[in-house]
């Protein structure tokens, strides 16, 4: 957990890595995609605010396939290059449903107590 | 368009990691969407490349968090882990990146590789070699049907210390009956045949066997057929040829079966010929016909008449050892009723027979080439710790960019395996030009034909070259890998421990060495004694020729076998008798020769008349059938002992007064004198033999005639001028003339009294003497080859760890002389050192060599497997080579300047 005297770049890296996850099963909730559009669209998104390395956004979603959270299986569509699409499962969407009431919650808190407001 | 995979694919495995064909491909998925992404964005391509190139050294800097990709997200990860596909292809690609940096180490420093290559290629070569010839001449199978079912049945007497006697026909006969052990069994002993017709008269190697010998054997003829038991019974005089006689002297004539050929006195048909592989018995000169056997009555009249070799195939389920104990049985009821029999037998599997004497010698040298290999592979591993040292700086690197101590290991090992592999296909060559040089050597020898580099002597070299390259390549490597970036750095550390690696390896080299030493020694020390031996002749300047003479054309009365009273009428000698007088009175009168003379069995080439007989002293009691003595028997002319330079101890020889008008006499060597009259004067007593008696008249001193390791039998020589029956006599010249003119003479001779008649085989004496030794010579010489390049390469070792030693230590020894140390001391400080390493090395050796030359001992002559002179001469040897070979780097040492020194680091 942070700690009191935490930087602020540790912070990031914390708050990152807590929320990796809910980020990708969240842009998948919408269609399925493949993971440079997932990069993308975290970074564009967050307007570059938040961006994530390769190195640790294939990793997740393999963890995240690995958990049964979500499915990725290689696609190819006339006119394009094959890709490997990921998307949804049954289960990544409970999780979802789970996590985005925890952030909920916690925003909530934070609100209270910081004085930070979320949109 | 960029290959994004193969891009990414070798960036990783250049820093050393290995991704998942599923990741890389889908890395390079986005590396290429990225790129896309760029250009649809206003990038140029260079611009586009540029960035998607630094995006993807981002990725391999963080490329261990991307290994391990599982699959399939519904299998658990273990097992997956276990599958062939996830570990086999990365140890693939592992091995060829090793393979493929070995080469360029090894490219990078040939110095080093054609050393090591060159060691490996003489160590692996010499074995396969001898592995060759071990496999060819031990291990393959004879040319039988089921060889390994045949066995030698031999009579034995265990009171007698007879333990291989040839068998008696008449027990053969009792045993023919004995089906319950054996499936067949078959006789033979050899017989030679004048042959004469087309060509020059040859004398002809025959084997006389029972027709049940191919039956036995399970082969038959390649042409026409054997001969028959029927053929056998009635003694028709059939023979049948070995291949390559008929090659030889018919040129392969197929019309010549059913045609006859004049052998002796006889005509024989010929019914069949023999396959090329078929050899029966294996020894050479080969047999070159097969005819049947024929009993006579002096065959027939005594069990004592040990004159057969017997052949047998075991019953199928019957073991060696129950055929033993049954034959046994059948010996001692023959005992029963015959006590002159032998009352036991001895069985022997057929290869063992054949091969028992190039057995011993074959496995001393291949023990000899293992330590060549072992020395081989201790100097290779020497050079690999100093290499090793070297590139200290290179495994550190690689090592602080995370290559753990195994992979560095396995790096390594792999270098040397390659090296062990370049090594092995250059000891094939070498192996090839030591075979050749070794049947080039000995034809004859061990019963070699055709050695080759087959499928197994290649096995042999790959597994060999593989063992040699784990041997040298992973202590080298543990060591070498121990060092760490830190420690590489500061230096002391690894290199004392690896200066002790290096000495201990030294020390074993010179163990192995002086092995190696030893055993040479022993050989040499055997040779120089078979050299030196008196044989009971002066071999230099004899030269020797055959001649055989045969009825009708020169008869043989046979007289002499009749007691002849005195008071008799003169007898005439026979035709053959005149003929070999007078040819060796006409040899004589050659100018130019010292001596000549004729004999029945020449000592080493004992052609002709060469048998025992059972032999009688007058005047004492008949002693019991079965223990009438027996001598050797031979015919001379009267200049015999003379020319030979043989020995004459009491009485004297024979003179041409010694003719049939006078009384018979006959000289016997010392080893008969000693056995038949024990302290008794022999000269003038008469002892009796074919029913004649025979005046003692001289003792000469005993020849070797059987070769150096078979002491001499009793012997017993008559002059040519009172036998009538010869057969073939070797003619002996004594002169310094040489062989060409002393031929062209004798043939010339011979022309003068009958130019038909076939002499052959000129020799000069010594040439036999040298054939009689060539299997201690050519053994000598391999060991001593092997113990030479064993000292070469340990000397090498040792400068190579000398030299190293030495810069090394440049510092130390540059302190040592800056503080006031005198060059002297230093030189003897490391002329102690190595004189420790080398005497501990010296010391294990002596020890290690008492226990294996006791291997050796039924190679040696004349001298023993613990002999003290041998020893001390090898370690002195070795010390002295050693300190000769460590002499240039210590001199080295002492000429170190200490301001530079101090500066070495």
């Amino acid at each position: 957990m942070v700690s009191p005297h935490m930087d602020t770049t540790a912070l990031e890296r914390e708050l990152k890595r807590g929320s990796t996850e809910l980020l990708i099963l969240a842009l998948l909730e919408e269609r399925q995609r493949h993971g440079y559009e997932i990069g993308r669209l975290i970074e564009e998104r967050s307007e570059g605010t938040i961006n994530f390395h390769v190195a640790s956004l294939y990793p997740t979603l393999y963890r995240l396939e690995d958990r049964g959270l979500i499915e990725g299986r290689w696609i190819e569509r006339s006119g394009f290059r094959r890709r490997r699409f990921y998307r949804l499962t049954a289960a990544g969407r409970k999780v979802l449903a789970k996590q985005r009431k925890v952030w909920q919650t916690f925003f909530v808190a934070l609100d209270r107590v910081a004085r930070i407001r979320h949109a | 368009m960029v290959n994004w995979k193969a891009r990414i694919r070798d960036a990783a495995a250049v820093s050393g990691h290995i991704l998942d064909d599923d990741i890389v491909e889908e890395l390079a998925s986005h590396a290429v969407t990225a790129y896309e992404t760029a250009r649809a964005e206003g990038s140029d391509k260079k611009e586009a490349e540029k960035f998607v190139v630094a995006m993807v050294q981002s990725w391999i800097n963080e490329a261990p968090r991307l290994r391990r990709r599982p699959r399939h997200p519904q299998t658990s990860l273990p097992a997956r882990e276990d599958s062939p596909k996830v570990w086999f292809w990365p140890w693939l690609e592992h091995l060829r990146q090793d393979v493929i940096y070995g080469c360029r180490v090894l490219r990078g420093n040939p110095a080093f590789a054609l050393t090591a290559v060159l060691t490996l290629a003489l160590g692996i070569g010499a074995n396969t070699a001898i592995f060759s010839i071990v496999n060819a001449v031990l291990l393959e199978p004879l040319p039988y049907q089921n060889p390994q079912r045949l066995v030698m049945v031999w009579e034995s007497n265990r009171e007698l210390a007879k333990n291989r006697d040839p068998v008696a026909p008449l027990n053969f006969q009792d045993w023919k009956g004995e089906t319950s052990v054996f499936e067949a069994t078959a006789a033979y002993r050899y017989s030679g045949f004048v042959l004469t017709g087309a060509g020059d008269p040859e004398r002809i190697r025959t084997l006389s066997t029972t027709a049940s010998l191919f039956e036995t054997l399970g082969v038959g003829a390649a042409i026409g057929r054997t001969f028959t038991e029927d053929e056998e019974r009635k003694q028709d005089r059939v023979v049948v040829l070995s291949y390559d006689f008929w090659q030889r002297r018919f040129g392969g004539d197929r019309s010549l079966i059913g045609r006859s050929l004049n052998m002796g006195t006889n005509t024989y048909v010929v019914v069949g010929v023999m396959p090329p592989q078929f050899r029966f018995p294996d020894d050479a000169p080969a047999v070159e016909t097969y005819s049947p056997l024929f009993l006579d009555q002096s065959d027939l009249r005594s069990r004592q008449a040990h004159t057969l070799t017997v052949v047998a195939r075991l019953k199928d389920g019957v073991s060696s050892e129950k055929a033993t104990a049954h034959m046994n049985q059948v010996a001692r009821r023959i005992t029963d009723a015959h006590t002159e029999s032998n009352p036991e037998v001895a069985l022997f599997g057929i290869h063992d027979v054949f091969v028992e004497n190039a057995r011993l010698a074959l496995l001393v040298t291949f023990a000899t080439a293992a330590f060549l290999l072992l020395i081989a592979s201790t100097n290779v591993a020497n050079l690999k710790l100093a290499q090793g040292s070297a590139r200290g700086r290179e495994i550190a690197v690689r090592a602080s960019l995370g290559a753990s101590r195994w992979r560095i290991m396995r790096q390594l090992v792999t270098e040397s395996l390659l090296l062990s592999a370049i090594g092995g296909a250059a000891g094939l060559l070498v192996a090839r030009w030591t075979i050749g040089a070794f049947v080039g050597l000995s034809p004859n020898l061990f019963g070699i034909q055709q050695v080759a580099l087959d499928l197994p002597a290649l096995s042999f070299t790959l597994v060999v070259s593989l063992m040699t390259g784990v041997l040298f390549g992973v202590f080298p490597a543990w060591q070498v890998s121990r060092a760490n970036l830190s420690e590489t750095i500061k230096t002391t550390g690894p290199t004392a421990r690896r200066r002790v690696a290096r000495s201990a390896l030294v020390m074993a080299e010179v163990t192995l060495s002086i092995v190696l030493m030893v055993s040479a020694g022993l050989m040499i020390r055997s040779l120089i004694k078979l050299r030196a031996m008196d044989y009971g002749f002066l071999p230099e300047n004899l030269f020797t020729m055959q001649l055989f003479v045969s009825p009708p054309k020169y008869p043989a009365d046979p007289v002499q076998f009749r007691p002849r009273s005195t008071d008799a009428p003169p007898a005439q000698l026979s035709a053959q008798a005149r003929l070999f007088n007078d040819l060796v009175d006409r040899l004589k009168a050659i100018p130019g020769v010292q001596g000549a003379a004729a004999v029945s069995a020449l000592p080493l080439n004992p052609v002709g008349i060469d048998f025992d007989l059972p032999v009688l002293v007058e005047g004492r009691p008949r002693p019991p059938a079965g223990e009438v003595p027996q001598a050797d028997f031979r015919i001379a002319t009267s200049d015999y002992f003379a020319t030979m330079g043989m020995r004459i101890l009491q009485g004297r020889g024979f003179t041409d007064t010694d003719t049939m008008n006078t009384p018979n006499v006959v000289v016997i060597n010392d080893t008969m004198a000693r056995r038949f009259f024990g302290n008794e004067n022999p000269v003038g007593r008469r002892i009796v033999f074919y029913g004649i008696p025979r005046e003692v008249v001289g003792v000469i001193a005993s020849v070797r005639h059987r070769g150096f390791r078979l002491e001499p039998n009793p012997e017993m020589i008559v002059p040519s001028k009172q036998f009538q029956q010869f057969g073939g006599m070797t003619l002996v010249l004594r002169s310094s003339l040489d062989s060409m003119s002393l031929e062209r003479a004798i043939k010339r001779e011979l022309r003068q009294i009958d130019p038909g008649l076939p002499l052959s085989n000129a020799r000069t004496m010594v040439s036999f003497l040298s054939d009689s030794v060539a299997q201690p010579r050519l053994t000598t010489l391999l060991l001593a080859s092997f113990a030479l390049l064993g000292i070469v390469l340990s000397c090498v070792g040792l400068y190579g760890v000398m030299s190293y030693g030495v810069t090394q230590r440049t510092q130390e020894i540059g302190i040592r002389m800056a503080l006031g140390a005198e060059r002297r001391y230093v030189f003897r400080m490391l002329l102690m050192e190595t004189l420790m390493l080398v005497t501990i090395g010296v010391v294990c050796g002596l020890g290690a060599a008492l226990v294996a030359t006791r291997l050796m001992r039924g190679l040696l002559f004349g001298v023993g497997p613990s002999d003290p002179a041998t020893y001390a001469v090898s370690a002195l040897a070795l010390i002295l080579t050693a300190l000769a070979a460590a002499y240039r780097p210590m001199l080295h040492a002492t000429r170190v300047d200490p301001l530079k020194a101090l500066r070495h680091e």
